[in-house]
């Protein structure tokens, strides 16, 4: 089976902050990987290197047994920042006819358009949308060239609760259809129910990963308590009890 | 490529530092010019002068007000969220001086149209065809100085730079006022300087005949410096993102 990601060993400090300390991790082709840890764990330092867009001080990251910038560039990647990357000025309809342009296979812009849920704001601005619709638009943006990755850095920060059920159902029918899905997240019950595996990390290391299961059994937690005290436990955090 | 320089035009036509500064403020100045400050007798040469000058600022405007849009392109993400699209880094710069090698176009010719319409300024048409491309293809530099500006800077300081810059370069390089009437020390600088290298090429076709091969050389010699800064500050703006 193919290996969408693997990272070998990779370290980035930046001054003399270690940002991530050694990072090793293989993602097969169509598994959904959650990436959690508190602010400052490393997890953006980490999706950069993913990406390419980082370099490494040390270790190598590879896409498709590819260098990451080759993959993003063969149009393998899309990716959605933590915030911004969307040009002033432009309307989403232009946006996306740019971005599917630049990609060889793209997604059928209705497609992009129903599966991002932002019927009716084609026309408008994109830097005059409202922060809920903005995000919806840049996860537009990073499934419109229909790429086998999807690298997503806390796409559901700024979507209420009826923005998010959607987002996960979007999510759904491209696993459905064999994607490989690399998200960031700080909620941990979003992370157990939409992933195959989550990856905790804590000062630039894995603290832990498997199943949610997995992940309580690494904090010596019984299985019925909640989640987010096994990662409180295990990213050296005291859970309030 | 072009979808991407359709995108980058579009958003720079929608630039109100675009439509003021490369449109609107050029042409006015050369109608006021040309009807309240000339005397009646120096009519003919002066509206021809004056031409020259203004279509030479309009172009610069639009050529500088390209590389303030980059620094908010960067400060937005956009430039980071190009990266992770196959457009590769390089097409990305040639993409963006192509856009400003088309922004340039409107400005020189409501100037030039003004000057035959308005001032009936009358050269022959061999003329006019060098005069449109000289002032075309000299603007390439002071686009790769604004860019440089734009990768380097912050939004906020890249458009003190590029405004201090456009206006500065324009004066000392004589498009206001002919640089005849500076000083002795002014006027050696002016001559070096590279607008008045830019504008001088077509005032020599305008009343000499033949471009001036100084002023060309002056051109080239500053065409050699900004493209190494531009290349410095793309490098630079890259290591930071």
């Amino acid at each position: 089976m193919t290996n969408a990601v693997v990272l070998d060993d990779i370290r980035k400090s930046y001054q003399d902050v270690t940002a991530v300390a050694g990072l090793s991790l293989t993602i097969p082709e169509g598994q959904t990987l959650a990436l959690c840890g508190a602010n400052g764990a490393g997890k953006s330092t980490a999706i950069g290197m993913l990406l390419g867009v980082i370099t490494p001080d040390s270790g190598q990251a590879r896409l498709y047994d590819r260098d990451p910038a080759q993959a993003v560039q063969r149009g393998m990647v899309g990716a959605m920042q933590q915030e911004g990357g969307t040009p002033p000025r432009v309307t989403v309809k232009e946006l996306l006819t740019f971005v599917r342009a630049t990609y060889p296979n793209p997604l059928p812009m209705a497609e992009v358009v129903a599966t991002a849920q932002i019927a009716g704001l084609e026309r408008k601005r994109v830097d005059r949308l409202s922060g809920g619709q903005r995000q919806r638009v840049r996860f537009a943006m990073a499934l419109a060239g229909d790429p086998r990755l999807l690298v997503l850095d806390e796409p559901t920060a700024a979507l209420d609760v009826r923005a998010r059920r959607d987002f996960w159902a979007a999510m759904r029918r491209l696993t459905d259809r064999g994607k490989t899905i690399v998200f960031a997240t700080h909620y941990l019950e979003e992370a157990d129910r939409q992933a195959d595996r989550i990856v905790v990390m804590a000062e630039g290391r894995i603290a832990a990963q498997g199943t949610g299961a997995d992940i309580k059994a690494a904090a010596e937690l019984a299985a019925g308590s909640p989640l987010e005290d096994a990662f409180l436990t295990l990213t050296d955090q005291k859970p309030v009890p | 490529m072009i979808p991407y320089i359709r995108l980058e035009v579009r958003k720079m036509l929608r630039d109100t530092g675009y439509v003021t500064m490369g449109l609107a403020v050029p042409l006015i100045m050369y109608l006021l010019f040309t009807t309240l400050a000339i005397p009646a007798e120096d009519r003919p040469e002066g509206a021809l002068w004056s031409m020259i000058g203004m279509a030479a600022y309009g172009a610069l405007g639009g050529a500088f007000s390209n590389g303030t849009g980059t620094a908010e392109d960067k400060s937005l993400g956009w430039l980071r969220q190009l990266r992770l699209t196959p457009l590769t880094p390089w097409r990305v710069i040639l993409g963006k001086t192509a856009t400003a090698a088309i922004i340039v176009v409107p400005s020189i010719a409501l100037v030039l149209l003004a000057g035959a319409l308005v001032n009936h300024v009358r050269l022959n048409p061999i003329q006019w065809i060098v005069i449109i491309a000289l002032l075309w293809v000299g603007t390439i530099p002071f686009s790769l100085f604004a860019l440089g500006n734009g990768y380097l800077l912050s939004p906020q300081n890249a458009a003190a730079a590029n405004l201090a810059g456009y206006i500065g370069l324009s004066v000392v390089g004589g498009l206001w006022f002919p640089t005849a009437s500076f000083p002795g020390w002014l006027g050696t600088t002016a001559r070096l300087s590279p607008v008045n290298g830019y504008a001088n090429l077509s005032w020599s076709v305008a009343f000499d005949h033949a471009p001036n091969p100084r002023s060309a050389l002056v051109l080239l010699a500053w065409f050699a410096v900004f493209a190494a800064y531009a290349r410095y500050g793309y490098l630079r703006s890259d290591r930071m993102v």
